[in-house]
């Protein structure tokens, strides 16, 4: 039998039965008397679709008959693979005729030619072929053939194209988190990938998985990854900021039983920074390891070992994570404060633990054990940025105007942080807030450094403050201590007048206030003086002065 | 349905192209059939209708 064919003509055929399957399909009526007549469509319409429209696409992809390829063998990298890895597939003939990439094409395909397309898909011009539905094909076939899903993991270091396309459809976290996993590996110095694309593309990756906090936690355990995020500063600084606030604050907040993960990341983290990243890491890595500080300056605290040679290890659910010496945590922190926008993020972290402790300690303040935790992490940030300065003094020349904000962002917050604090959530929406104001100021100023010792001092009147606060709102609190006799007209002022403090966002500005408030107190209402200096004789307290 | 004129022999031809045309010419006679078929339901409803209306008509005329 004679056989053959004109490509023109069939690339015509293929135009028209996907306009008839295409109308045959948009054919609707509910009429009962209509039933065969919709058999009849319904029959022509997978005719054309299982048996048509497959035996034309197959002519089309064939070039048997209209071109042939030089073997090239003695390049075995020739032109095309642009220095990358051959691709298993061969390369689909569809590829020369991206006009008929129509969804009635790609659905047709097999698992074999989808997988080839994909790998190739990237050298057509732009705009050649609807991403939004291979996106959709290849979501389909994810989610219902596990190996067809590793076969298009393995492709995702080779081709930017996967990563793109995770940011078009709704793909599983488990394949995401695949995805991410073979990007992470780094590409050599004789790679000839696109590394602004490729970061691209792994940050659309890492962006799909941000609903999915504890995928998060499970890819920050992976040490490979661990290290990719916080060392590469092509990926998109807020969503490594995201993924990582997912990962270590959300993943714990919405699963307690984590935290003992957590930590391990924190320890792994503390391994890198001490080591091949004591440069510093990431700016998205530094904001969100200082915005999860919240969820764990509580048990953090009270683990932290002054001496050289102790450990801090803490005890989650029965299991012991090592995070290393004091020194060596405050590698970690001294890395994390190097980016100010984490400055910002760990401020309200501890003020909301400052005003927590400070706040269920009530009367028992200058005299039970609590207080020294809050100067043992904040003597942990002195350090940490005072290891620091050295480096970043020369670096930088601090700012006024800047050093008067990010003291606004430390703040204290007292109303704020202690209305917040009934919940984790909202905690994490005062860091969130911080970070987001934290991101603004930065975008205006040169990068310099956060002066010395703030966090000392900040601390230290934060803790008297708070105090004075809770001696004014609980009448209870005022009865333990034998302070009935402060009149309503001297509650009335320092309510007053803490209000002032805290409405003012000048630092310098409100630390007169403080020594002012300070100073009133001691001259009008002794009993509560007397309180104070207890709390200030706390171990550690003095050392937040410095 | 002008596919059958677009997929002759001058745009492809051999076993597979003609087991294509020859279910295609099926399913248009099919198609062509339903068709038939609901034309002819539509005129008989059609004949109904005008018969009622007719016996509406007269009705209203002897009450008149």
């Amino acid at each position: 039998m004679d056989t053959g064919y004109d490509p023109h003509r069939l690339r015509e055929l293929s135009h028209r039965t996907i306009d008839a399957i295409e109308g045959l399909r948009s054919i609707r009526s509910d009429d009962p008397a209509a039933a065969e007549a919709l058999r009849a469509i319904r029959l022509t319409r997978r005719n054309l679709e299982d048996l048509w429209m497959p035996a034309i696409l197959q002519i089309i992809r064939s070039d048997a008959m209209v071109s042939w390829t030089e073997a090239r063998l003695d390049h075995p990298m020739g032109w095309w693979t642009g220095g990358r890895p051959l691709s298993a597939a061969p390369v689909p003939g569809l590829l020369r005729t991206p006009d008929v990439c129509q969804w009635t094409a790609l659905s047709a395909l097999t698992d074999d030619d989808l997988i080839g397309y994909v790998a190739w898909a990237d050298r057509l011009p732009p705009n050649a072929i609807d991403l939004d539905v291979l996106a959709r094909e290849l979501a389909l076939r994810v989610a219902g053939d596990p190996g067809f899903a590793d076969r298009l993991i393995a492709l995702a270091s080779t081709t930017t194209l996967v990563g793109n396309l995770t940011g078009r459809a709704a793909f599983p976290a488990t394949f995401l988190a695949g995805v991410v996993t073979a990007m992470m590996w780094p590409h050599g110095p004789q790679s000839t990938v696109d590394l602004d694309g490729y970061a691209a593309s792994l940050s659309t990756a890492l962006s799909g998985l941000l609903a999915e906090p504890a995928a998060c936690l499970d890819l920050l355990l992976d040490p490979a990854v661990l290290y990719g995020i916080a060392s590469w500063e092509r990926l998109d600084t807020d969503i490594v900021t995201e993924f990582v606030l997912a990962g270590l604050y959300d993943a714990v907040e919405a699963d307690p039983g984590r935290l003992a993960d957590g930590y391990r990341v924190l320890a792994t983290l503390t391994t890198i920074a001490n080591g091949p990243l004591d440069h510093g890491i990431t700016p998205g890595m530094a904001v969100g390891v200082a915005g999860s500080m919240a969820g764990y300056i509580p048990t953090l605290a009270l683990v932290l070992g002054f001496e050289t040679t102790i450990r801090s290890v803490v005890t989650v659910d029965g299991a012991e994570i090592d995070l290393g010496t004091y020194d060596e945590l405050v590698g970690l922190f001294g890395v994390v404060l190097r980016e100010p926008t984490a400055q910002a993020a760990i401020g309200p972290a501890m003020s909301a633990y400052t005003t927590q402790t400070v706040t269920d300690l009530g009367a028992g303040v200058g005299t039970l054990t609590g207080v020294e935790h809050v100067a043992d992490f904040a003597d942990l940030l002195v350090d940490a940025t005072r290891t620091e300065g050295a480096t970043l003094m020369a670096e930088a020349v601090a700012e006024e105007g800047r050093r008067r904000r990010l003291g606004g962002a430390l703040g204290f917050g007292l109303s704020t942080v202690a209305g917040a604090f009934g919940g984790g959530p909202a905690v994490r929406s005062v860091v969130a807030t911080a970070v987001r104001v934290g991101t603004e100021f930065v975008a205006d100023v040169e990068p310099d450094t956060m002066p010395e010792g703030l966090f000392g001092p900040t601390t230290h009147n934060l803790i008297t403050m708070t105090a004075v606060s809770v001696v004014v709102g609980d009448a209870r609190v005022r009865r333990e201590l034998g302070m009935e006799s402060i009149s309503p007209r001297q509650l009335d002022e320092m309510a007053r007048r803490l209000e002032e403090i805290d409405d003012e966002t000048d630092l310098d500005a409100r630390v007169t206030k403080v020594r002012s408030f300070e100073r009133w107190i001691t001259a009008e209402v002794p009993l509560l003086d007397a309180h104070l200096n207890s709390i200030r004789k706390m171990p550690g307290m003095d050392a937040l002065k410095e | 349905m002008r596919l059958d004129g677009c997929a002759d022999d001058d745009t492809w031809r051999g076993p597979r192209p003609m087991l294509c045309r020859s279910t295609l010419v099926l399913n248009q006679r099919q198609l062509h059939s339903a068709a038939d078929d609901l034309r002819t339901h539509a005129h008989r409803f059609e004949q109904q209708a005008a018969e009622l209306d007719a016996i509406a008509a007269a009705r209203v005329g002897l009450a008149g």
